[in-house]
């Protein structure tokens, strides 16, 4: 369908549209025009991935500026989907091209996806190995610049990757031609035409009008620099599924040390030194030419920087990037008694045997004390040694794969010596061991460090989700100022999903996973009863999620002695997750295929895990979802700890709020995997007495808030029950009613609904609306029962 | 108290809020520690002032060979030439005095034996070599025109750095090493200095971030401790009013909220203090304290200054006749010379330094 937004033609890949598709994409156009960053937050399976794809593809098809379009998303499946979902829109637009030249502008419109060589490769032997680091390492062996020129100049004399090869003869912007590719296509192409997929991509990247890749090769600074450095200013940035950025943010900054990392990394430094004796021997103009080239700046060097560079600085400001390598790190020799001394140094650090947090500034200090490394040679140890590793074109990087951690490690702290950071020595892996396994963990503690670079460099940033709820605490963490900062309803013609709050058992004793009472029978009895109870009216699958890994074991194990499994045995087939991968897609497997076989299944696992963040229970896979209990972080983390002191300093953020925040941020991601689209149906139980409470409550998604009656707010099982059958007896009656025009829209709906707009514009002006907009926050939270409840019945 | 309490059905917190208090505090996250020191000569003092130093499972004494399972308390020391020894050897040799190594026969003492720090015995050379050359050399960029030249400088430093650790050309590189002290001796002087006055900057700053957390931490536990205790009373009101009215239940309470509503919110307003703006940090750009001025001793050459007569070989002084005509020399005895008391004369007079100063 076809339509107007303003001044800009939409085209929108289907017949009908959902209203809140249509506001997101109102929304989305305001943010783009005022060149301004914003936050959405919609509900997941009504479509966020098209409109967002409709939307700015129709806006850079129809101004001339062009804007790219940078989309990021998490996972390689989510990738691959979001790029099949644009092919399918752009098949569309050149369906329904009016000219012909309309058409051939729609079909030179390219969009590629972006992954790591791992999932690309098609060398018959490097893609067998496991490990990505190994992928990558073999792969630049084969494919450095520096090995290609010695292949071509005499053939045969080293291994090249033939792939690779095969792309030198295109021109630049033809590896691949007009169009979208999934990632699929590409490797199919490369196979067919012997092209390698992985560089193929990567050379096209500065020709394309749409990339898709995960959130790293933006926000970790070790990777962006490589990657993303040629997009342009104007560039549109998307991150979906953002709820986690801030972790992501903190994550592409933080590094941790162990002891086996140093030794390693102490034998690859002895390896260094060797290898440059012997290079000496045999060809010394290499290291002469090297040094000459530091001489004279980094700028030089910057400028070579191939694609083969193993590894890229961390956000170097501009003007360090001028200066030149500091005189004492000049010298091959030099640079590796500098390494050698600072991994003795980090060993001596590692010999504690408690607990030390300092700062990066005191770790300087104490490293100047000590060894007399200063800070300015430290800060160019990443850049130093990705030159050294050039020069003497070594092979088999994963071996330096320590060394590498460690020089990023003394770049980071001497470059971030400011606020910020925090440096914890860990001697012990948990409290009560008495082996020592020291870890060094150099932590971020501010996520608007690693993401501060992109809202500076690209006018319009989205961040968007199914779950990115309370809005304000995104631009309060991320510290940046967003245009538009919405959240939508969703809009049903009945209710397909029926959010349940159970705050205490059948025997009246409430429930809470909070730690005094965890362990309590009376409370395990009760989320018991209250599988077995759901186990018996819920048909196919169950998923219930558990705060952490080491409660479920203890309650599972709870459970088994007082035979509340053996009761749920009789009605389904119990799965359960378990840190491990492969075992948890196991699990998975069979439980999709006991969902799918009328058996019925429970899947217990865990928030934060694996399945509640990636995986989908749509329709038969999950018809209920339970969570026993509030998810919180583990609060004894000194690294959380620091971070909570951080934000309370720095922001004024509260302990007690973030951690609120983070914990209904998971429980809504775990609750929202139950539905996937609006043909889906399904039961949200939150089993836990301080789901109950207003500030809990707040915080969770409008979409799933609205549902939440007064009635279904304070819930014991029996009741929760009786409210479950009703629901699925009306869910299981065959829609008769017609969605369109309520929940669904076609074209005539959308135009009636511009009108409506502009009319109550004009009409009642913006105080009307705003006022409006108030009535509909006040979303289900009066009446005396839960106020009461909220406010007296509930601890603190 | 609790009695009362229970009568008024308040709950009693188990443990109180004061063993609350307690526990936060002592759970509370990891305070960055102030900066660190070191104790010279081997073994490093870690931030929390105490001194690590290196241990193995496996060490064996290279002289007497007795390990870790044969004495436990086993201590190994590294002596001036960099060879470990265990304390018990280390006694019986050099007890009577300087003794030869026994690995490499250099003449060594009881009291150079020093603790181990590195498990590189190679970087524990080193670094007492750059401890010495950090003395030394220490011109800061400032000191230079451009970064070209410090970076040069940096490197020549590295070079002879290196030539010290790896004995090559000791004898040439300790004559360059004097030839350079002795061009920049000044400059060195002031440069440590500066560097004191640096790392003192940065004592202060962290002892004042301290204080300043401490200060927030402290605030912030009182507000917490006020919102509670509003909390209670305001939950007290409730019920004092539901107990006590004749309205409707809701109406009490809507209102009570409301009420409440009101007083957070002005308090939310007139407690958040300006967020605090992250120091500067880094560099020190001005000191408290106002340091003395460096002293730099005199460093132009006494010699360079030239007289401007010229002593003649004789001259007309009946006062000291006796003296020449003393044959014997028992008036020059002391090396007394004539010619000096007359060069300090004419001296005197031409450099005008009996001239009194002008009023």
């Amino acid at each position: 369908m076809k339509f107007n937004i303003d001044d800009l033609p939409v085209v929108f890949p289907y017949d009908r549209i959902y209203p809140e598709q249509w506001e997101y994409m109102c929304d989305l156009k305001r943010t783009l025009d005022a060149s301004g960053h914003c936050v959405l937050e919609m509900p997941s399976g009504t479509g966020k991935t098209v409109s967002l794809l409709s939307l700015i593809v129709s806006y850079q098809q129809f101004y001339p500026t062009k804007r790219k379009l940078i989309y990021c998303s998490r996972t390689v499946p989510e990738i691959e989907k979001a790029l099949a979902e644009l092919k399918r829109l752009m098949a569309y637009r050149i369906e329904h091209a009016e000219t012909e030249e309309e058409k051939e502008n729609e079909r030179n419109f390219t969009g590629l996806g972006l992954t790591s060589r791992k999932n690309l490769c098609l060398h018959p032997e490097v893609s067998k190995e496991k490990k990505g680091r190994v992928v990558d390492a073999r792969c630049r062996d084969l494919t450095s610049a520096a090995a290609c020129e010695k292949g071509r100049v005499n053939p045969g004399s080293v291994p090249l990757c033939d792939w690779h090869e095969g792309l030198n003869e295109l021109e630049p912007g033809t590896q691949l031609g007009r169009g979208i590719w999934t990632l699929s296509d590409v490797e199919q192409h490369g196979r067919e035409k012997g092209l390698c997929p992985y560089f193929a991509i990567r050379r096209m990247m500065p020709f394309v009008n749409v990339v898709i890749y995960s959130f790293h090769y933006l926000l970790d600074p070790k990777v962006a620099e490589q990657v993303s450095k040629e997009l342009s200013k104007d560039s549109i940035v998307v991150f979906d599924e953002a709820h986690n950025i801030d972790n992501v943010c903190i994550e592409s900054l933080s590094i941790d040390l162990t002891r086996p990392m140093l030794d390693s990394a102490a034998r690859s430094v002895s390896r260094l030194g060797e290898k440059i004796e012997e290079i000496k021997v045999t060809d010394a103009s290499k290291l002469q030419d090297e040094y000459a080239k530091l001489v004279e700046g980094l700028q030089e060097a910057d400028a070579a920087r191939d694609e083969d560079a193993f590894m890229s600085n961390p956000v170097l400001p501009d003007d360090l990037l001028k200066e030149a390598i500091p005189g004492n790190i000049r010298k091959a020799e030099h640079f590796v008694a500098f390494l050698k001394r600072f991994v003795e140094y980090l060993k001596t650090r590692m010999r504690v045997l408690h607990v030390v947090a300092e700062t990066p500034l005191s770790f300087l200090q104490h490293l100047k004390d000590i060894t007399f490394i200063e800070r300015r040679p430290l800060k160019f140890c990443a850049e130093r040694l990705q030159s050294l590793v050039r020069t003497l074109s070594l092979t088999q990087l994963d071996e330096y794969y320590a060394l590498q951690k460690v020089a990023s490690f003394a770049t980071l702290v001497a470059t971030y010596e400011k606020v910020g950071f925090l440096l914890i020595l860990e001697p012990f892996e948990t409290e009560s061991s008495t082996v020592p396994n020291p870890i060094f963990h150099f932590t971020c503690l501010d996520p608007s460090l690693a993401i501060k670079p992109v809202f500076e460099r690209f006018s319009s940033v989205v961040i968007t989700s199914g779950t990115i709820s309370p809005l304000d605490m995104y631009p309060k963490m991320l510290q940046f100022t967003p245009v538009v900062q919405e959240t939508y309803a969703m809009t049903l013609s009945r209710n397909s999903f029926l959010p349940l709050i159970i705050t205490r058992g059948s025997d009246q004793v409430a429930i809470s996973s909070r730690f005094e009472v965890r362990n309590d029978p009376a409370v395990v009895r009760n989320f018991g009863s209250i599988l077995i109870e759901y186990s018996k009216i819920v048909p196919d699958g169950i998923v219930a999620f558990f705060p952490s890994y080491l409660y479920m074991e203890s309650i599972v194990a709870a459970w088994n002695d007082m035979g509340i499994l053996n009761e749920v045995w009789k009605h389904k087939l119990i799965f359960v997750e378990t840190p491990d991968a492969n075992e948890t897609s196991i699990a998975l497997e069979n439980y999709r295929r006991a969902c799918d076989n009328g058996r019925g299944a429970i899947l217990l696992s865990v928030a934060r895990g694996k399945v509640s963040e990636g995986i989908d229970f749509d329709h038969n896979y999950g018809r209920a979802v339970i969570m026993f209990g509030v998810p919180y972080q583990y609060t004894e983390s000194r690294i959380l700890k620091a971070r909570l002191e951080y934000l309370r300093d720095a922001y004024r953020i509260r302990e007690s709020e973030f951690l609120g925040f983070d914990a209904m941020r998971n429980a809504a991601q775990c609750v929202g995997r139950v539905l996937r689209g609006k043909t889906d149906w399904g039961l949200m139980v939150f089993a836990d007495k301080r789901f109950a409470r207003s500030d809990k409550r707040a915080k969770l998604p409008r979409w799933i808030n609205q549902y939440i009656t007064d009635t279904a707010a304070n819930l014991s099982t029996d009741m929760a029950l009786v409210l479950s059958k009703l629901f699925m007896r009306t869910i299981s009656q065959s829609s008769t009613e017609n969605q369109t025009g309520i929940s669904l829209w076609t074209l005539e709906d959308v135009l009636k609904a511009q009108e409506k707009r502009k009319a109550l514009e004009i009409d009642m002006g913006m105080q009307a609306e705003r006022d409006e907009e108030i009535d509909e926050d006040e979303y289900g939270d009066s009446g005396l029962p839960d106020e009461i409840l909220a406010e007296m019945e509930v601890d603190p | 108290m609790s009695s009362s309490a229970w009568a008024r059905g308040v709950v009693v917190r188990k443990g109180g809020t004061s063993s609350q208090l307690t526990s936060r505090s002592g759970s509370a996250a990891p305070q960055p520690t102030s900066t660190s020191s070191t104790t010279y000569g081997g073994g490093v003092k870690d931030p929390s002032g105490r001194v690590i130093e290196y241990y193995a499972e496996d060490d064996q004494c290279p002289v007497c060979k007795s390990d870790r399972y044969l004495n436990p308390k086993l201590r190994l020391l590294v002596s001036a030439c960099y060879h470990k020894m265990c304390e018990s050897c280390i006694d019986r040799l050099f007890t009577l005095g300087p003794a030869p190594c026994p690995i490499c026969n250099k003449t060594l003492r009881k009291i150079a034996f020093t603790p181990q720090t590195f498990e590189d015995l190679g970087v524990e050379k080193e670094v007492a070599v750059r401890r010495r050359m950090a003395r030394e050399f220490n011109r800061h960029p400032e000191d230079f025109t451009d970064l070209r030249a410090y970076n040069d400088y940096l490197e020549t430093v590295e070079d002879i750095t290196f030539n010290l650790i790896n004995d090559v050309d000791v004898a040439k590189t300790e004559a360059r090493i004097t030839a350079l002290r002795a061009e920049n001796a000044a400059l060195t002087e002031l440069n440590i200095q500066r560097d004191e006055q640096a790392a003192s900057f940065l004592r202060q700053e962290e002892e004042r971030e301290r204080q300043e957390r401490e200060e927030r931490a402290r605030d912030l536990r009182r507000q917490e401790e006020e919102e509670r205790e509003e909390h209670e009373r305001h939950r007290m009101d409730i019920i004092n009013n539901l107990e006590r009215g004749t309205g409707d239940a809701a109406k009490i309470v809507a209102k009570a909220n409301a009420v409440k509503q009101k007083r957070t919110s002005a308090r939310n307003v007139s407690s958040i203090p300006a967020i605090r703006q992250p120091s500067g940090g880094g560099r020190p750009t001005k000191a408290s304290v106002i340091p003395d001025e460096p002293h730099v001793p005199l460093t132009d050459s006494y010699y360079a200054y030239e007289d401007k007569f010229t002593l003649k070989s004789d001259y007309h002084d009946p006062r000291s006749e006796a003296v020449r005509k003393d044959r014997d020399g028992i008036m020059r005895a002391g090396g007394y010379r004539i010619e000096e008391a007359w060069e300090r004369a004419i001296r005197i007079a031409v450099a005008g330094l009996e001239i009194s100063p002008l009023e």
